[in-house]
């Protein structure tokens, strides 16, 4: 049974996410109407993506913490294009591209420089802040044109376009991560990466790959931003890469690399997202939201440390349980030479 | 010759020419750096960052790290403020903001010990309760989040902004911290022990250290240290404010990395911090003065910060491989010398490499 | 000739381990490779499957040179070695572990259960690869070699944790796919299954290689001359095994009805001056059974320190008791790689360095040189890295880590191991004198001659229990082997 949960924990962050849809909505049923749902869900889109991209860096037992400052540098290029005119295929081109590009400086960083992947990404994160801030002159890019934003309010059975696209592209990855042996590698990378490497597996290219998905997740996530907010400015997406790291381990994705899903990263920023847009709807000030998303991850930390404890003294038990015979660490003891016995 | 080129190779060394140099070269854009005067008058823009870098590699060196530093600093800071306020007294203030402070060490310490949970992950968690907690407490202060408290007594704001022996007083507090953490970690039992859970936790273990007691202690002294900074921050700009520590995370990493601390624990040490503090610090202060402006700056420290840790992973690799073949090619030598005659068993080592 | 290495050099930190090895397998050969701990022998098969690249040397696959080898185009080229520790991915199943080393290759579900039903037939294919032992996950490693197509196959020491069926299936195994036409390397300790498999064998020593020989054309005796040359007059010292403590002398550490983790019921004695070992196979828990005493593991039953009850127990208060733990795997948990030979062995004793925590390093230093002068670690600074040192100093460095405090009682846990010779004679001599002075001591060891030549007293430990003790007339080599493996002396299964 806990092995069982320990290897969904998706569901576990499932269950977290109805409760506190229930608590709530006992508190103040508006909150969980179709129509604040719906708004919750759009409020929630830019997370979904960056947790999707975030998802795979984790599970190569990496981490990527400049993808805030990837979505602003994208989107800084992206709206200026389309304030120039530029077609919008292209300028989805331009901004997809180039946000995978960052990623894939981050991935070299780690995986050819030999650079830890915290320090990399805050690295890359001051990097490309500073250039978006250098091209903007400090000021926010506004204006973006119609044609663009209406996408960020077009609707599609009473929920938001974005949402459905938000949610096609992350369920992409996630085929992609599940179904596929290219996403297997990902798993065994981050699972055992000197394990990976002996059995032929490129991990230093799994490295750089995971790298330019978060990127270009980042870049997705920023084309949304332009769509919603019709506007970049400096400050988007400041902290929001620590958010989608918390959105990932909330919904099961391990640092340690190996575990977890795309699903899990969605459902944990949906958890996030909620329980943030939950806190008015119970008269609590807006400003515990950051508080509430540091509970619930320290929550699932908690939780997390439980289950693994419980399998490991499980493990422990089975290990000695079977026949009385201890089955220690495989020692290669130096068996001695008989050389009574075999001497010809 | 040879007992100095060991000595030269190490990392704070390096660093140490790398300040000269900066120094130079910058003086030579700006002639401003060689006056030593005003040149110590920039420090307290940085040198604050030196203050909290120390704890943060002490930490380090113990294979954790802690990500929530700059939240405690802020929810130190409004601590004081919102005490002082509704109290009157700024000693009071202080002292409620330094416990603050231990008890949110406290936190992260006894958290990561209990559920051995990655210390990147949990003070990623305690990052964002901190962050939150010192926006409630503003909150309950009666202050609008982002505004601060002001109007501390002259003798507070003179903590941090004025000078003493005329040296700047953040200065000061950064020597007294570099030469209390450098006697902590070289030269009591406590630094040797937490060095060496960095080195092997499961050796420390079975050599009879307290583990969890000594990462709890280390990670309240994180959390004292950071409500330190916190409020000498409040006292530098006169006004205590909730996100006053919001910016730390990345130079301090920076710091810690650039002076020679390894993220995997056992190695490192606070003189290569103290440097780096003045190295990045220089740094950041020449390309002000060559025109950069913030953003610039910014820039690069990010690029100064991958760059060096490439630097430090490749340099180690050459080394390795340098010595590799001159102890080959001594091997040969001395084989081809004693053609004939076999090889003792048991003897063949190679010279000790004196480090 | 399925592969060839020629002059091979390979140094780590400055130590050369390879020097100048050249070495082949033809199609269909079984390939024996031995050597002690530190010959060579894992760093020779990493250079030819890419996982170190040489500092020197050619590689040649089916006859052309391959450049820049790395594990991808090792596979590429159809090498495969089959590591010595189970590398498997913990929270992948058993299937999808084995499957993810098979892509490429054309092999149906049917062969793969078969494999695994013929080697592993326990191993449930479903279970996240965590959950096995880790004997288990190296069945599974097995598996994974014999289902790949290789031209050339590495096996490294893959007995070590196998039963005998086991190694039955496993030969059977390789013996097909000799015949298949697979060059394979044999990796291994073991002599016996030198002359049972492999068609020719390769003695390293040092680095370099000391024999290689048909095995139809050589004896056993020859191959371990060559593997410890000048281990003659070594071992002669350590022969004089010293006289058997009378019953009189104090009891320091008293075990009863001790029962934990991988041992019951155990019960035993350490009078002063007793050197008493304990031998057994791998997996008999007396590991355990040390780890329990020390304070590392929770056990029930009684144990009695110098006459007082030794209850709450923890690694500290076990050295402020005056007992010590030298365990057996000085990487894991033995010594600190990164520090230096002051920290390694001053760790035990910091509290008493220092006053008002301040450490006295001047005394420390006077202490340390002292401690490792006994035992003859090889001259240089005491701040070099103790991770540069050889197997033998390293294992001396532990070994003076745990003596510090000065302990009245002490557990080495295979205190030979990986350690050259000449070290072995070093630590030998300082046993000796520790028991001389009064120390008692306890030596856990699966290198049967050892325990018969240095004990004074011999516990078998067989399935977690004590099962016979020999007393000092009754030690020696074939008792001692006898009894871990269950035979009676009139040589029926026990």
């Amino acid at each position: 049974m806990i092995s069982r949960i320990a290897r969904h924990r998706e569901f576990v962050t499932l269950v977290g996410v109805v409760f506190l849809l229930i608590v709530v909505g006992l508190f103040n049923a508006s909150f969980v109407s179709p129509s604040n749902l719906a708004r919750v869900l759009n409020s929630a889109v830019i997370l979904f993506l960056l947790a999707a991209g975030e998802a795979p860096v984790i599970i190569t037992r990496n981490i990527d913490a400049s993808i805030g400052a990837i979505l602003v540098l994208s989107g800084v290029l992206g709206a200026l294009a389309l304030r120039h005119g530029v077609a919008i295929p292209l300028v989805i081109l331009i901004v997809a591209g180039s946000a995978a590009l960052m990623g894939v400086l981050n991935g070299v960083f780690v995986a050819y420089g030999h650079v830890p992947p915290i320090v990399a990404t805050l690295g890359t994160l001051a990097a490309f802040r500073g250039v978006s801030f250098l091209i903007t002159g400090g000021f926010s890019i506004e204006d973006i044109p119609q044609n663009y934003t209406r996408f960020g309010s077009a609707q599609v059975i009473g929920v938001p376009l974005l949402v459905w696209v938000g949610l096609a592209l992350a369920a992409l990855l996630g085929i992609l991560m599940a179904k596929t042996q290219f996403g297997r590698h990902f798993y065994a990378t981050g699972g055992n990466p000197v394990g990976a490497r002996l059995i032929g597996i490129p991990v230093n290219r799994m490295v750089v790959t995971a790298y330019a998905i978060s990127g270009l997740f980042a870049g997705l996530a920023a084309l949304v931003f332009m769509a919603q907010f019709g506007s970049v400015s400096n400050q988007a997406g400041v902290g929001m890469e620590l958010q989608a790291i918390a959105a990932a381990v909330v919904g099961g994705v391990s640092l340690s690399g190996g575990v977890g899903t795309i699903f899990g990263a969605i459902i944990g920023a949906f958890f996030i997202t909620s329980a943030r847009s939950s806190l008015s709807f119970m008269g609590i000030p807006g400003f515990w939201s950051d508080t509430a998303i540091g509970v619930i991850l320290l929550i699932a930390l908690f939780a997390d440390a439980k289950v693994r404890h419980a399998l490991d003294v499980r493990r422990l038990e089975q290990r000695y349980a079977s026949s009385g015979e201890a089955l220690s660490e495989v020692g290669s003891a130096d068996v001695a030479f008989d050389k009574e016995e075999h001497a010809r | 010759m040879r007992k100095i080129l060991p000595w030269l190779a190490r990392w704070e060394v390096g660093l140490l020419v790398v300040l000269v140099l900066e120094i130079f070269i910058f003086g030579m854009v700006n002639p401003v750096f060689f006056d030593l005067q005003k040149l110590l008058l920039t420090m307290p823009d940085f040198i604050y960052l030196g203050i909290v870098a120390l704890p943060l590699g002490m930490i380090m060196m113990t294979g954790g790290i802690d990500l929530s530093f700059g939240s405690v600093a802020s929810l130190a800071a409004i601590t004081t403020g919102v005490v002082f306020a509704t109290s009157k007294s700024m000693v009071l203030g202080i002292l409620v903001g330094l416990l603050v402070g231990v008890v949110c060490g406290l936190v992260n310490g006894v958290l990561i010990v209990t559920t051995k949970a990655q210390p990147m992950v949990l003070t990623l968690g305690t990052l964002f309760l901190f962050a939150g907690l010192a926006l409630g407490v503003s909150g309950i202060g009666g202050v609008s989040a982002y505004e601060g408290i002001g109007n501390f007594p002259d003798w507070f704001n003179q903590i941090a902004y004025g000078t003493s022996l005329g040296l700047p007083n953040l200065l000061v507090a950064f020597v007294l911290a570099s030469i209390v953490f450098y006697l902590l970690m070289s030269k009591t039992s406590f630094g040797r022990q937490m060095r060496l859970i960095g080195a092997n936790a499961q050796t420390a273990r079975y050599a009879g250290f307290s583990v969890s007691r000594l990462l709890i202690t280390g990670y309240a002294v994180m959390g004292a240290m950071a409500a330190l900074v916190g409020v000498l921050l409040s006292s530098y700009f006169g006004s205590a404010r909730p996100d006053i520590g919001a910016t730390l995370l990345l130079p301090v990493l920076t710091l810690v990395v650039i002076g020679g601390v390894s993220m995997f624990g056992g190695e490192g040490n606070m003189i290569g911090i103290v440097i780096a503090t003045l190295v990045i610090g220089v740094l950041q202060q020449g390309v002000r003065y060559a025109g950069m402006n913030e953003n610039e700056v910014s820039v690069v420290t990010g690029s100064v910060l991958v760059g060096v840790s490439i630097l430090r992973w490749w340099s180690g690799r050459w080394s390795e491989l340098l010595r590799n073949r001159r102890n080959r090619r001594r091997e040969e030598r001395a084989t081809s010398a004693l053609a004939g005659e076999p090889q003792a068993v048991g003897a063949g080592q190679a010279e000790p490499i004196a480090r | 000739m399925a592969a060839e290495v020629q002059g091979v050099w390979k140094s780590y930190g400055g130590v050369p381990v390879l020097k100048r090895v050249s070495l082949d397998v033809h199609e269909g050969e079984i390939h024996a490779l031995v050597g002690g701990n530190g010959a060579g022998k894992s760093t020779l098969m990493k250079a030819l499957t890419g996982v170190v690249t040489p500092d020197e040397g050619i590689i040649r696959i089916a006859g052309h040179e391959v450049r820049h080898l790395n594990p991808r185009s090792a596979h590429a080229n159809r090498i495969y070695m089959v590591p010595q520790e189970p590398q498997l991915f913990p929270d992948l199943s058993v299937l999808e572990n084995i499957l993810l080393c098979l892509e490429g290759i054309k092999v149906d579900k049917a062969q793969v259960q078969q494999v695994c039903a013929s080697m592993a037939p326990h191993i449930d294919l479903s279970v996240p690869a965590s959950e096995l032992s880790l004997a288990d996950q190296q069945l599974v490693e097995i598996c994974r070699g014999i289902l790949r197509n290789s031209r050339v196959l590495i096996v490294d020491e893959p007995t070590a944790a196998l039963s005998v069926n086991e190694v039955n299936s496993l030969f059977a195994h390789l013996r097909n796919l000799s015949a298949q036409g697979v060059g394979m390397f044999y990796v291994t300790h073991r002599l016996n299954e030198v002359f049972d498999l492999c068609d020719r064998v390769t003695v390293l020593r040092d680095g370099q290689i000391a024999l290689q020989r048909r095995t139809d054309e050589i004896s056993l005796r020859e191959i371990v001359v060559e593997m410890v040359a000048a281990s003659a007059t070594a071992i002669d010292v350590a022969h004089q095994r010293p006289a058997e403590v009378d019953q009189t002398s104090p009891v320091l550490l008293d075990v009863s009805d001790f029962s934990g983790q991988g041992f019951r019921d155990v019960g035993f004695q350490v009078r002063e001056g007793e050197i008493v070992g304990i031998a057994g196979v791998v997996g008999s828990g007396r590991t355990e059974l040390a780890e329990s005493i020390y304070g590392l593991r929770g056990a029930t039953g009684l144990v009695t320190l110098i006459g007082k009850p030794f209850e709450r127990r923890s690694p500290r208060a076990s050295l402020a008791r005056g007992l010590s733990y030298v365990p057996k795997d000085r990487h894991l948990n033995g010594l600190f790689a990164l520090g230096d030979v002051v920290d390694n062995v001053d760790a035990t004793v910091l509290q008493r360095m220092s006053s008002g925590g301040w450490l006295h390093t001047r005394r420390e230093r006077a202490r340390v040189s002292q401690l490792v002068g006994e035992l003859a670690l090889q001259p240089g600074p005491l701040s070099r890295r103790v991770g540069n040192l050889s197997g033998g100093n390293q294992q001396k460095v532990a070994v003076a880590k745990q003596l510090n405090p000065e302990p009245r009682v002490i557990i080495l846990d295979e205190p030979t191991r990986g350690v050259d010779v000449g070290a072995r004679a070093d630590l030998y001599r300082s046993i000796r004198a520790m028991a001389e002075q009064g120390t008692g001591i306890v030596i856990i060891s699966s290198d049967f001659e050892e325990i018969a030549d240095v004990s004074t007293r011999v516990l078998i430990m067989r399935g977690g229990r004590v099962t016979r003790e020999l007393s000092s007339g009754d030690i020696s080599l074939s008792a001692v082997r006898d009894s871990c493996f269950g035979v009676d002396p009139d040589g029926s299964a026990a």
